[in-house]
């Protein structure tokens, strides 16, 4: 394993130096945060994958094999050659030539997932509130405003987040999965910041490293002190609008939080694109980080799918305990990853538009390849976390969560028959969890192979329970206790079967 | 030989012109008749009860507002007005890695929306902690972009134009208060060019070329103030 992980030792040390460096010349840093104990416990991770347009789980660990129903023609079933059992969990593989009406093919693998992971992977049934896509992937991070209407990145950077300098990062945007919570009072630091393009976004960590010719880094400083001491405190405009709380939090954002961020270097630590004949790094004084080569290797195509590079930069934010929460969505437009004439050609479909949503139009094809893309996605970041120490001979992925939320389900039925059709939305589903903080190698719950549809569980023992549902709250709570964050006072539901024993 | 109406008007303006001048006639010969009748002895007015509540008192400072509502910009309209008060093409102010335009790297940072590919229709409610480096990015390449063409060519400055290598006590002024009339459209107080002409020395000590890091970090601090962000 590396050595060259920001330890907290070793990032205490960075912001000491830095200190020493402004003290010296005659300025203050004094980073509040970094005063707020870390957990005693050390950090966990939570990696929020936002399946937007619905994850049915009946696509995905809890598909059914056309021969384990009554109503095979009838329901959402499997031909059983496309089905693997792999422990509690189903996978399938299947290649088509065409992604709903669109004439470009892929090829889905769930099993090879599913396979090296099961003993980490949990599937709780729930059933939702709503079939509404903003409303059902806010609740899927708030539990139905369980707890103040929180979200569960906010909760983690609350309990974890206190001595990182971005705690919460929404590497996607534009979804209710990256909403602000409604608990207003949580620390600043809580609550997301947005990420527009993960390949760029590196160069808004440094007010002047990567432009040509910057001044020094210590006068660039005094510039910054004699506006923010004399110049905006002695105009006109900032007397009359002193109490102004957005002027107050950018004052926040531009000092100590700003001179944080940019005493970690962060500029750097995170740039991964190469350096190239079109983007030349070194010539403005940058240089790509040390794990560039292998993120690349890990998401090869992070230049043109917006997942992947999500993905690579949400590694990069963990590793350097940058975050302890991240958000990523697939886009809602389509990716196509062939090569010139063969941009519509065989296995190119990557991202049909609309991600989970486009099973609208074709359910079959779309449900397998946005599962297959998730388990890329999920075994990428895996592979990275598990290859990087957290500390005393744990790696990063020991402390790790994955939690693939999701809108909503989706519809059961289906022409009778049907090898392709549209469904819509479903309030029932179930979730996947990649953990080895949670009680993996399990499902809590089941699936009617009849009908489809899940059913609940006992949330101490986590034995089916059929006709019981199991709320979005019982959920909530049980990723967060699974996370270790205290939830003393939430009035959450106890749910020791979601937790590793 | 007028209309109706106009005529009236006449008519009624002199007969009123007349009755002031009898009237100011008339005064002017009372000073002779005050002497002859003395005026009754005036009994002074009593002295006002004080106000239990007499309002804030009227000073020169300034008073806060109470409300204090203040809007963001935003990175276009900051980038134009970056453009136009430093004379430079609006593609010129700041290009990322030197391809990429500053503003759009960083739009979403800077209350810009993109609904299309990133579903974000609202500019975000509170901004990101990136928007206020990104602004010190923009703000610094278009200062730095405006110094280096006065200093280049100085026949066709349009800020800076020192006569020596270290600008005068004057030429220091000069600058600050041109910078606080483009950048912000007003006036310098004497305590802002004190201090923009004090900040030389500091930057003097510390830089081998001071003349042109003192241009442009002026330029930063100013370009950066809350007045030049928030409207």
């Amino acid at each position: 394993m590396k050595s060259t992980r920001l330890s907290r030792r070793s990032f205490l040390r960075t912001l000491g130096a830095a200190g020493a460096v402004t003290a010296a010349g005659g300025l203050s840093m004094r980073p509040a945060r970094a005063q707020l104990p870390p957990s005693a416990d050390g950090h966990r991770f939570l990696i929020v994958i936002g399946g937007g347009g619905g994850a049915s789980i009946v696509d995905g660990p809890l598909a059914i094999a056309a021969s384990e129903s009554a109503n095979a023609g009838a329901i959402n079933t499997f031909p059983d050659q496309l089905v693997s059992r792999i422990g509690p969990f189903s996978a399938v593989d299947m290649r088509r030539n065409e992604t709903a009406a669109i004439p470009v093919g892929f090829t889905a693998n769930q099993s090879g997932f599913v396979q090296r992971h099961q003993s980490d992977m949990m599937v709780t049934t729930w059933t939702r509130t709503s079939v509404n896509h903003a409303i059902g992937q806010r609740r899927a991070v708030t539990g139905n405003e369980a707890w103040l209407g929180r979200t569960l990145q906010e909760c983690v950077a609350l309990q974890y987040g206190a001595d990182l300098p971005l705690p919460n990062v929404h590497l996607s945007t534009g979804t209710g999965y990256t909403d602000r919570g409604t608990d207003g009072s949580l620390p600043n630091y809580c609550y997301g910041e947005v990420v527009a393009d993960p390949k760029l976004w590196p160069l808004a960590l440094d007010g002047s490293k990567g432009l040509a010719d910057p001044p020094k880094a210590s006068l660039l400083q005094k510039a910054r002190m004699l506006r923010d001491r004399t110049l905006d405190p002695g105009s006109k405009f900032g007397q009359v609008f002193a109490d102004s709380q957005r002027l107050a939090h950018w004052q926040a954002i531009r000092g100590e939080r700003r001179e944080h961020i940019e005493a970690l270097n962060l500029i750097d630590k995170l740039m991964f694109i190469p350096e190239s004949g079109d983007v030349r790094l070194s010539e403005y004084g940058l240089t790509p980080t040390p794990e560039a080569a292998r993120l690349r290797e890990v998401f090869p195509h992070y230049d043109r799918d917006p997942l992947e590079s999500q993905a690579a930069l949400a590694y990069l934010l963990l590793k350097h305990r940058v975050s302890c929460t991240v958000t990523l969505t697939p886009p809602g437009s389509v990716v196509l990853l062939g090569e010139g004439r063969n941009a519509l050609g065989d296995d190119t479909m990557t991202n049909p538009p609309l991600a989970f949503d486009f099973s609208h139009q074709g359910h079959r094809s779309t449900q397998s390849l946005m599962w297959h893309r998730m388990y890329v996605i999920m075994g990428g970041l895996i592979k990275l976390l598990s290859e990087e120490e957290y500390g005393d001979g744990q790696s990063l992925w020991d402390r790790t969560m994955i939690y693939l939320a999701s809108d909503f389900g989706r519809e059961r039925k289906r022409p009778n028959g049907a090898d392709e059709w549209g469904t819509s939305h479903d309030l029932n589903n179930g979730v996947l969890v990649v953990s080895p903080l949670v009680n993996g190698g399990n499902v809590l719950g089941g699936v009617d192979p009849d009908t489809g549809m899940t059913y609940g569980f006992d949330p101490r023992t986590g034995e089916p329970e059929r006709g019981r549902h199991t709320a979005e709250a019982e959920v909530f709570g049980g990723l967060l206790q699974a996370l270790k964050v205290d939830t003393s006072g939430s009035g959450l539901p106890d749910m020791p079967s979601m937790r590793r024993g | 030989m007028f209309p109706d109406h106009i005529t009236r008007s006449l008519l009624t303006r002199s007969i009123l012109t007349l009755c002031a001048a009898l009237a100011v006639a008339l005064t002017g010969c009372d000073d002779s008749k005050s002497e002859a009748t003395p005026e009754p002895p005036v009994t002074p007015e009593p002295e006002p009860e004080p106000d239990p509540d007499p309002g804030p008192e009227l000073t020169n400072e300034l008073v806060p507002s109470r409300k204090a509502r203040v809007k963001f910009k935003g990175g276009e309209r900051f980038a134009r007005d970056l453009a136009a008060s430093l004379e430079l093409g609006r593609d010129a102010i700041c290009k990322e890695l030197g391809q990429f335009d500053c503003i759009q790297v960083h739009a979403i940072a800077l209350g810009g929306v993109e609904p299309y590919e990133l579903g974000i229709d609202e500019p975000l409610a509170t901004a990101p902690i990136s928007a206020a480096i990104a602004v010190e990015r923009v703000a610094l390449s278009a200062c730095s972009a405006r110094i280096d063409q006065d200093l280049a060519d100085p026949a066709s400055a349009v800020l800076v134009s020192f006569t020596g290598a270290e600008p005068t006590q004057g030429e220091r002024e000069a600058l600050a208060a041109d910078l606080f009339d483009r950048l912000l459209r007003r006036d310098a107080t004497l305590d802002e060019i004190a201090a923009l002409t004090a900040f030389y020395d500091e930057v003097a000590a510390d830089s081998d070329q001071p003349a042109r890091d003192w241009a442009r970090l002026s330029c930063l601090s100013v370009a950066t103030m809350l007045e030049a962000l928030f409207y």
